[in-house]
């Protein structure tokens, strides 16, 4: 393992979870009616409404200062395609926390998505 | 249950959007990793050090790619709001594509064979999650 690929991991981890405090948040918002206010209103009254949706962002801003660690540890090419092993633990956190449903189509993509993630691993 | 308002048609307004955030991406990733450089990440206290060292002209860079990327996160959640999760998400893979070549160009970053691959079944991956009918639990 190296080092690179650690940082992205935990970057991605944070990030996830922050991904699930914001969607849990906005399974809540879409409850409510809008009223025509613009949406960067209506975002900023619900900050301060739903604390999910700052940890959220708290939690992400961690997630990117090891991001920035795992770019600057790496090549670009390398260090973005990595990040999208972001979608695979979107599915298992989305399944867990939000009840989504994991069907066949979103287990091709994953499938998919992680043969791609293991070849640009061993791409140097 | 709420009503879902399906959008069969992609309004060309929301394409283009969704086009405009791929290349803010890209920018800012690009920015983001020109700005930092290969940093020594031997220790945190060091590598913040680093970020606010402006006189090293590099880092300006890296500051203006973080402003383009915090800005796109926005941008990204107001697309979101508009349309299905499963319209935006294949369209917004395009940056996958971007990346490397911007890597390329203005890096000087060589990309194997194998990689490019990689790509390929990422691209094709984010396409079948995204083609997945959800459901949605009410609140």
């Amino acid at each position: 393992m190296n080092k690179t690929l650690i940082l992205v991991l935990v970057a991605e981890c944070w990030m996830t979870i922050g991904q699930i405090c914001l969607k849990k948040s906005a399974n809540r918002l879409n409850g409510e009616r809008t009223d025509g206010k613009p949406w960067i209103i209506r975002l900023l009254g619900s900050i301060l409404r739903y604390p999910t949706l700052w940890i959220g962002g708290a939690v992400m801003l961690v997630g990117l200062l090891f991001w920035f660690a795992a770019l600057a540890s790496g090549e670009l090419s390398f260090v973005y395609l990595l990040g999208s092993i972001q979608y695979i633990f979107a599915l298992f956190a989305a399944h867990f926390f939000l009840h989504e449903k994991i069907n066949t189509p979103k287990l091709i993509g994953t499938l998919l998505i992680t043969l791609g993630i293991i070849l640009t691993a061993v791409s140097k | 249950m709420e009503k879902i308002t399906k959008i069969k048609q992609l309004p060309l307004k929301i394409f283009l959007l969704i086009v405009i955030s791929d290349l803010l991406d890209t920018n800012a990733q690009l920015l983001i990793k020109k700005g930092l450089g290969l940093t020594d990440l031997s220790s945190i206290t060091s590598f913040f050090q680093h970020l606010i060292n402006f006189a090293n002209p590099d880092i300006f860079l890296f500051w203006i790619g973080l402003m383009i990327y915090l800005f796109n996160f926005f941008l990204w959640m107001n697309i979101l709001s508009k349309t299905d999760l499963s319209v935006a998400l294949p369209l917004a893979s395009f940056s996958y594509i971007l990346i490397p070549i911007a890597a390329i160009l203005f890096l000087h970053e060589f990309v194997p064979p194998t990689r490019w691959l990689g790509l390929v079944f990422i691209v094709l991956g984010i396409y079948f999650v995204s083609q997945s009918k959800y459901s949605r639990v009410s609140p």
